[in-house]
């Protein structure tokens, strides 16, 4: 199947929102970062409308979207990611709302909340691809790839937004292990999927760009964040590579279970 | 009630016709189809060689993949005839669907940015009296429309009428269905699973 990129990018962008949003709830938890924490939230907002506006363009019409939402309780895929979509939106609002406000406990409480549907949006971006239609999907290691890509993404993205804003170094050297464990937790997520598939994967894209780039390469920055915050942007980028890599293989493997239009297309023959 | 498509490959020649009549009667766009006949085969050694004609389409699936991951109710299942359509104007595009279908027999037309497959020839055989344009035009008499819980309807006979080990069905990938029976008794040739 053709990769469909308005859907990897808007997988990897609403993913990496709602886990940076869940990095802002973690850090309240911690007591970490404070200064990241509104910008945080501010840019989670950004990357779930700007993800969402690049699900339209995978439409036949970009208003084809109002049809969508006008259904969103159907819950097929489509719908819980829009749902999901505007969960977190409305999440992130709220803690950029209460920080502003008086009470600690209600930010603190907001951020909480921020992690659950934050961790819940990096997972359904990559569930609804779980169908029996297509052998290479029907496995529940996609969705947790999907969820190991946007925590390393979201991770890093807070990591580096604390190395933009130069937070202080203990306040790295609390948040590392998260990120660190992240982009871990994206690795193990990345070989599970590889795995499932029989690691029938194009090469580079899975053992390049997904494996050694973006995960081993993500955990070798994500470890060096607390003694040098410009790793924080290297970690990022390696995590980026890594999601569009895993996303694009994840189409490129995506032959269906019987593909008869597509046979017929080129005069295939099947049985022999 | 299961109208569908009952097709005698032990008949089948390969034509094409119901191809044809299919974009003629329902107008298809130049490079789409709604159906499709394949080549299985040959397969064996000279001289005990055998290839069979297998003809494809929507499948008309008892549990419908197509239907439960669409998003707007698009595609869904007419409750009168338990026919799977499209409603186009329903349709934004996504073409999830297409994923989602486990035999890959839907399309997308350019044109009108809808995801388009075979009705069955609804407009036809809604009422319960015409036959789709497919089955009309088989110059074999290879392909036979009705309701297989009908059992005085002619897919019903067709089936009975067959020994069991020449009735089969496209594999399923799982809880899908496929309610179209193929006939295909083993003195034409072996039926291949395919997958």
């Amino acid at each position: 199947m053709a990769i469909q990129w308005p859907l990897v990018i808007f997988s990897l962008l609403a993913g990496a929102g709602g886990a940076l949003l869940a990095f802002v709830g973690l850090s309240g938890v911690l007591g970490l970062a404070k200064k990241a924490r509104v910008p945080a939230a501010v840019g989670a907002l950004v990357l779930l409308v700007v993800g969402g506006c690049a699900s339209v363009a995978h439409l036949a019409q970009p208003a084809n979207i109002m049809a969508a939402a006008a259904n969103v309780f159907s819950f097929s895929g489509i719908s819980v990611e829009l749902i999901m979509l505007g969960v977190n939106a409305i999440v992130a609002v709220a803690y950029v709302l209460t920080a502003r406000g008086e009470s600690a406990n209600a930010t603190k409480i907001v951020g909480i909340v921020g992690i659950v549907t934050g961790v819940a949006m990096t997972f359904v971006v990559g569930n609804g691809y779980v169908m029996e239609a297509q052998p290479n999907w029907n496995t529940p290691a996609l969705p947790f790839a999907y969820l190991g890509s946007g925590l390393a993404t979201g991770g890093a993205l807070f990591a580096t937004l604390m190395a933009a804003l130069k937070t202080d170094e203990a306040d790295f050297r609390g948040i590392m292990p998260w990120v660190l464990g992240a982009t871990v937790v994206q690795l193990v997520a990345f070989l599970a999927y590889g795995f499932a598939i029989g690691f029938a994967a194009d090469v580079l894209l899975y053992w390049g760009g997904a494996v050694i780039v973006g995960s081993v390469g993500a955990i070798a920055c994500a470890a060096f964040i607390a003694k040098a915050s410009t790793m924080a942007y290297a970690t990022l980028v390696c995590a980026v590579v890594g999601g569009i890599c895993l996303r694009a293989l994840m189409w490129l493997v995506g032959t269906g279970f019987l593909d008869a239009f597509g046979t017929a297309a080129v005069r295939g023959v099947w049985g022999v | 009630m299961r109208n569908c498509l009952v097709i005698d490959l032990d008949r089948c020649s390969g034509c094409d016709s119901c191809i044809v009549a299919c974009k003629l009667e329902n107008n298809i766009d130049l490079g789409n189809y709604w159906n499709q006949v394949i080549a299985v085969g040959p397969t064996g050694t000279h001289p005990d060689i055998e290839q069979y004609w297998l003809p494809v389409q929507c499948q008309q699936c008892e549990n419908a993949a197509c239907v439960h991951v669409c998003p707007t109710g698009a595609s869904y299942r007419d409750e009168k005839t338990g026919v799977v359509l499209i409603d186009k104007a329903k349709c934004i595009g996504c073409q999830y669907c297409m994923m989602a279908c486990p035999y890959g027999v839907r399309s997308f037309n350019q044109k009108e940015k809808v995801v388009e497959k075979c009705t069955l020839c609804s407009h036809r055989t809604a009422d319960g009296e015409g036959v789709p344009a497919c089955v009309h035009n088989c110059c074999c008499g290879a392909r036979l429309y009705g309701d297989l819980d009908d059992p005085s309807s002619d897919v019903a006979k067709a089936v009975a009428a067959a020994s069991p080990d020449a009735v089969h069905h496209l594999p399923d990938p799982g809880s899908a269905k496929p309610a179209t029976v193929y006939l295909l008794s083993p003195k034409t040739a072996a039926w291949k699973e395919l997958v």
